[in-house]
């Protein structure tokens, strides 16, 4: 069921379109920026954001918001880090971390959907209960060892040029992308962010698509947590402060709606993709810090605003070109 | 004789397409005049067009002799054109003195608003149209649907209109608040208004509109003195064809009980009920607006909270959930279509087929789009939308299509038990007649339809019995035999049959 891809399509072509063009403007000055390294690097952070942005899309979808998502993330790490300095296998506590993970975030959803609390104050909530409990847990400022191999070779490993974190990120989107798009879960979401009494009404059960949506975001978020902490290796509770941002901010420029009902995650990947491509190459150009964060501010608003009013306007379009009036003549070839 | 509103030669595109193609309207100052048409032929852009929202291509509106400054609500404004819409306008979370008042508040000497004389005047507003009774100091929102439509007439009345435009302003309410409102609009055409009335009930148009003009497909196709025409040249006018018959005949016989509701409660106010639907049946709910209707139709299709016992074909029945009742078989068709019924944003074909998600899902939990298209499609032409339109966004539709739409998505989930909650309102005769047909199709299959109607006619001419609520009871039932229009009021008023009308 491909219906919604009309004109989010649209909006997920101009976010591509976007990374593209700063993508050429930074190779254009300085042409490093399209080496193998480089675009690897990229591919991983962008990764970094793609997973934070991963169920927080979802969330989206269905009319919320997740602020606990870097929260999460610290936890991923942190977490991690005890467990494996406890003793367990590396493997065994990215499973568990990720598991827990889907818990909190299940917490969230319970606030939202059975409490009727609004999911910003739920989810800051939560952010502060996960910060107190980490802090709680006394391991913070942990040395790199302390981040179990599992979780550095996830961040770093390679199968030929292309990093594993990046293929990973891949299967993942396809997947996401063909649950959203032609499952019958996936129109749920779409339905109870559209409108939740209409969906209700529907035979819907519009609790259950919500408590799904928050525990794959505290899930998706997690696991960004880990592979972080294993690319940077080392863990700090502010190690998820820049992804409360990107996380929004890549659903929205990727051509979400804010208010739900709309958007893909293809969208979000183009939207995290973007977001790296611009952190990376603003610096190449010897602005100020202040110039810095005010061009970044900037264009991020220009993607957002491509990606929501491009889609609007092309639908708009169709939505006359759909009506029973005579096309517009077509061009005849003449025959030899 | 002046005329005090001119019309003449009026088109407006949304890009290419037209939907007023030469629109000629006159009316005169101290008439009511009504505006007929199908869902979709233009009633609304010229209303539009009347009170500025959207400007025109070309063609010219005088008022009084002067030109009106098309695409300015301002303008529209300041010549005195005032719409009460079907749709409420007014803000739910201001007080009633607040809204009524919106824009022409009250100042102390120090500029701030005088909530004492706000009160005041609005009080003073509502004795003079016989609303008394309406605290000024409830929000808004606290008001029954009905009242608050009384007071959007109340505020278009505020400032003496030179055109007053009831725009389907009665099509929501009962018998006695749509009387109340035309009767206003009497008055303010006593007084030199011209009065625009928009309605899809001929009989309340011939009742009150002097004059009348018929648009169809974006042209004036028909305009004259009301008396001059039979309703059947009316609905060609409107159809561009003749109707064949807008309440179908059913062949059927209704068969065993199917749903049987015993001591069903909604809240404090609502019942206790006993209510008994069978097979083939279609069973009206009468009364005046607000007795419980909408909590009775919500409780049995699972999405209100109700007490009592429900069984559907003798089991036991618990309505726990719309989505409990949809895999029980009983499907609701909800009040407000735009609000409770579709997803505006989308298409059609995911509007029919969401309610019927499970059914077209494959093992591993993928859609089959194939058998999804196909089932969208049956359902489509079975309510009669355009299959062609299946890929259109629903919000493009006309009201009519759109209650189809909502049909369909109810229909697809196949129900034994269909509740039907006013789903002719708001909708075209064409559309009417289509609604009707598919009813008693259904009925005759044995589907148990529960419907009900703001219309009295609708529930004498399409029910086989009619249960009329007042006060959240069922105070009576009226058999087929004795099924009349009077019959259901009187009940719904609480007035007892006299001796001879029992023995008749």
């Amino acid at each position: 069921m491909s219906r919604l891809r009309g004109h989010v399509s649209v909006s997920t072509a101009s976010a591509f379109g976007l990374c593209a063009v700063l993508f050429l403007i930074a190779t254009i000055h300085s042409s490093g920026f399209a080496s193998g390294g480089n675009v690897r690097q990229l591919l991983v952070f962008s990764a970094f954001i793609g997973f934070a942005a991963l169920g927080q899309t979802v969330v989206v979808l269905s009319g919320g918001l997740d602020l606990s998502v870097p929260w999460l993330m610290a936890f991923g790490g942190i977490q991690l880090s005890h467990w494996a300095g406890d003793g367990m296998p590396g493997g065994v506590a990215i499973a568990l971390v990720v598991l827990a993970g889907a818990a909190i975030g299940l917490v969230n959803g319970v606030g939202v959907a059975w409490l009727r609390l609004p999911p910003i104050i739920m989810t800051l909530a939560m952010g502060g209960l996960v910060q107190a409990y980490l802090l709680s847990l006394g391991v913070l400022n942990t040395g790199g060892s302390g981040v179990p191999h599992a979780a550095e070779a996830a961040a770093s490993d390679r199968i030929g040029p292309i990093p594993v974190v990046a293929l990973v990120w891949l299967v993942v989107a396809i997947g996401i992308g063909i649950v959203l798009a032609r499952s019958a879960a996936g129109r749920r979401v779409y339905a109870v962010g559209a409108n939740d009494e209409v969906a209700r009404l529907s035979g819907i059960d519009v609790g259950r698509v919500r408590l799904a949506a928050y525990a794959l975001s505290g899930a998706s978020a997690a696991f960004a947590g880990v592979i972080l902490a294993g690319y940077v290796g080392s863990t700090y509770l502010d190690i998820g402060a820049p992804y409360l941002f990107a996380s929004i901010a890549a659903v929205i420029v990727g051509g979400a709606s804010i208010m739900g009902g709309r958007g893909t995650y293809w969208g979000t990947v183009a939207g995290a993709l973007t977001l790296t491509v611009l952190s990376a190459m603003l610096p190449l150009f010897h602005l100020s810090d202040a110039g810095l964060k005010v061009v970044y501010g900037v264009v991020i608003l220009a993607g957002v605003w491509l990606s929501q009013s491009g889609g609007a306007l092309v639908a708009r379009l169709r939505q006359r070109s759909s009506s029973p009036t005579p096309a517009s003549p077509e061009v005849k070839s003449v025959e030899p | 004789m002046s005329e005090a509103l001119e019309i003449t030669g009026l088109r407006k595109s949304y890009g290419p397409v037209e939907v007023l193609r030469g629109v000629d309207l006159h009316a005169r100052a101290g008439e009511i005049h009504a505006l007929l048409g199908e869902n979709g032929a233009g009633k609304s852009t010229l209303i539009k067009v009347l009170s500025g929202v959207t400007g025109a291509g070309a063609g010219t509106v005088t008022l009084g002799g002067r030109r009106l400054t098309l695409g300015r609500p301002t303008a529209s404004t300041a010549a005195g054109v005032r719409t009460v819409f079907q749709e409420l306008s007014t803000i739910p979370q201001l007080t009633v003195a607040e809204n009524l008042l919106y824009g022409a508040e009250p100042l102390t000497p120090w500029g701030l608003v005088s909530g004492r004389r706000l009160r005041a005047q609005a009080r003073e507003l509502l004795a003079r149209y016989g609303l008394a009774r309406i605290d000024v100091t409830r929000p808004l929102g606290e008001l029954a649907l009905g009242d608050r439509q009384l007071l959007e007439v109340v505020k278009a009345l505020r400032e003496q209109p030179k055109v007053l435009v009831l725009d389907e302003a009665t099509s929501a309410l009962s018998s006695e608040d749509s009387a109340w409102v035309l009767e206003q609009g009497r008055r303010a055409a006593d007084n030199g208004a011209v009065v625009l009335l928009i309605t899809h009930r001929l009989a309340e148009m011939r009742a009150h509109a002097e004059r009348l003009t018929v648009l169809r497909g974006g042209e004036s196709v028909l305009s004259g003195a009301t008396a001059d025409f039979t309703d059947d040249e009316l609905i060609v006018g409107m159809l561009g064809r003749r109707l064949e018959v807008l309440y179908p005949q059913r062949s059927g016989a209704p068969g065993d009980a199917l749903l049987e509701a015993s001591g069903l409660a909604v809240g404090d106010r609502i019942g206790p009920l006993d209510l008994t639907v069978r097979r083939g049946e279609v069973l009206g709910i009468g009364g005046l607006q607000g007795q419980g209707q909408r909590e009775l139709l919500m409780a049995l299709g699972g999405a209100c909270g109700s007490r009592g016992s429900v069984r559907l074909s003798g089991s036991p029945y618990a309505a726990s959930s719309p989505k409990a009742a949809l895999a029980a078989g009983v499907a609701l068709v909800p009040e407000d279509r735009q609000r409770e019924g579709l997803f505006l944003q989308q298409q059609v074909r995911d509007n029919i087929t969401i309610a019927s998600l499970r059914a077209l899902t494959r093992p591993g939990g993928l859609l089959d789009a194939g058998k999804a298209e196909a089932a969208a499609r049956e359902q489509a032409v079975q309510v009669g939308v355009a299959t062609d339109r299946l890929g259109t966004v629903v919000s493009a539709l006309s009201g009519g299509n759109q209650q189809k739409v909502v049909l369909g998505k109810a229909l697809l989930a196949r129900p034994s038990v269909l509740l039907l909650h006013d789903c002719t309102r708001g909708v075209d005769v064409g559309t009417k007649a289509d609604i009707f047909a598919l009813i008693a199709e259904l009925a005759d299959r044995g589907v148990a339809v529960v419907f009900y109607s703001s219309d009295l006619s609708e529930l004498v001419h399409v029910c086989d019995r009619v249960a009329v609520m007042a006060e959240g009871r069922i105070v009576g039932e009226v058999a087929a035999d004795a099924l009349t229009e009077q019959a259901i009021l009187r009940l719904a008023v609480g007035v007892t049959p006299t001796r001879t009308e029992v023995a008749a």
